[in-house]
């Protein structure tokens, strides 16, 4: 593994979650049990349409905890917009993931689309039917 | 008695999923991949006869290209559902079996990382993200690579 991998993993960034019950706060949980790979990622989002504040929790290898971890780093201050624009090459790109685990920059990629796709839903239906909007995010 | 039954009891399998168990012939440990079909999905042994049906003709194509190139540099691996093939500076291919979800998975150095499932419909195996077949991706790069049309064929009893 690079170092950037390590340290990531070593040193994870803004691990934890935030409150999914509230309106500003949008989460994305992708991945399959059965692959082993589980990434959560919640955001909140302030009324400027930026993020906020971010917290990861996943469940994998050391380059899917990486990723996920630098995905956090990058998209603190982003906007919507830029934070779903974000590709998984860049990710590759700067962990040095070797060939084999670009799946799990996808995954973080996935994650963090998921995760403002949620918080879109939630802007348009009422709080308090955020459970079907998470489920679907997940589908 | 007591370490006879205990040795009985542990062999004998309490709890078996639906999709796959394991038991125990006179000592021998089998496993049987589940036969039966899910929402008209993949059996887990029709997955497993496909997929390796798929990695073995793409492994042979691999192989016959790299022959015909006979750079020194460029290698191929094949073990346990996983094809590693390396291409010099151009990069590295991973292709393999990920049998819990029944996908193969393609890691490409040019398109980067992707899910196949396949398609009984239309006995190819179809991204889960956009329109694009494995052999039809595949095909696209290689072709491009070595700058002549390069096929990658399905086996015969497919």
């Amino acid at each position: 593994y690079h170092k950037n991998v390590l340290d990531h993993y070593n040193n994870p960034r803004n691990v934890g979650t935030l409150p999914k019950g509230d309106p500003d706060v949008g989460i994305g949980l992708v991945g399959a049990p059965a692959c082993g790979d589980v990434m959560r990622l919640a955001i909140r989002v302030n009324k400027d349409g930026v993020i906020e504040d971010v917290k990861f929790k996943t469940f994998g290898c050391g380059s899917a905890i990486a990723s996920s971890s630098y995905v956090t780093t990058m998209v603190k201050g982003m906007t919507l917009e830029e934070a779903s624009k974000i590709k998984n090459t860049q990710i590759a790109k700067e962990l040095c993931l070797p060939p084999v685990k670009l799946h799990c920059s996808m995954l973080a990629e996935d994650a963090i689309k998921s995760a403002v796709k949620h918080y879109r839903s939630k802007q348009l239906t009422p709080v308090g039917t955020t459970a079907g909007a998470i489920e679907s995010a997940t589908a | 008695m007591q370490s006879l039954r205990a040795a009985f009891r542990r062999r004998t399998p309490i709890f078996l999923k639906p999709y796959e168990f394991s038991t125990n012939v006179f000592g021998l440990r089998c496993r049987y991949y589940s036969q039966v079909r899910h929402n008209g999905a993949l059996t887990d042994l029709e997955y497993h006869r496909v997929a390796d049906d798929t990695l073995d003709v793409l492994n042979d194509t691999f192989e016959d290209l790299l022959e015909e190139v006979g750079k020194k540099d460029y290698d191929i691996q094949y073990a346990n559902g996983v094809i590693t093939l390396m291409l010099g500076e151009k990069g590295t291919y991973v292709i393999n079996k990920q049998p819990p979800a029944h996908q193969i998975w393609l890691s490409s150095p040019v398109s980067g990382p992707k899910h196949y499932e396949y398609s009984l419909k239309s006995k190819t195996w179809c991204s889960t993200r956009d329109e694009g077949t494995l052999l039809g991706i595949l095909s696209s790069e290689f072709s491009k690579w070595f700058s002549r049309p390069i096929e990658f064929k399905k086996s015969e009893d497919f």
